[in-house]
């Protein structure tokens, strides 16, 4: 739930290939039940998603730290982050 | 408020594998807007969320 700006400097900081998108009202996270209660952050999740918007594979907190599973359950890869 | 504790406690909306995404549309940070019913038609696609950034992990 960072806004723009930080994500941007966060994106080139990392040199990241995929994009970033903020959510600094939290509308997202909303949508997924991801906000953590008391502070305006969300929880470490990773959803691979494909078509039709079917969900493959959800990766929860420490497990969603490294990609490399989420990305080993995309059939084509593609990514993002939000 | 208690409600909604509980409500929350009980039906956790959290999507998991086999639902279908909840659809959004955003701005990413080079200002081009993403629609992920949109992007999943070019292909898989990984929906990340993080606390924060330049934190850890």
């Amino acid at each position: 739930m960072d806004d723009a700006e930080t994500l941007k400097k966060f994106k080139s900081e990392l040199k990241a290939p995929y994009s970033f998108v903020a959510d600094p009202e939290g509308k997202i996270v909303s949508q997924y039940d991801l906000k953590m209660p008391v502070v305006a952050m969300a929880k470490r999740y990773s959803f691979v998603v494909g078509p039709d918007r079917k969900i493959i594979k959800v990766q929860s907190g420490s497990d969603a730290v490294d990609p490399s599973e989420a990305i080993a359950a995309c059939p084509v890869t593609k990514k993002k982050e939000g | 408020m208690l409600m909604g504790l509980l409500s929350g406690l009980l039906v956790s909306a959290v999507p998991s594998a086999g639902d279908v995404a909840p659809d959004f549309t955003a701005k990413d940070t080079d200002g081009k807007s993403v629609t992920l019913s949109q992007m999943v038609k070019d292909g898989t696609v990984i929906v990340a969320f993080f606390p924060k950034a330049f934190t850890g992990g």
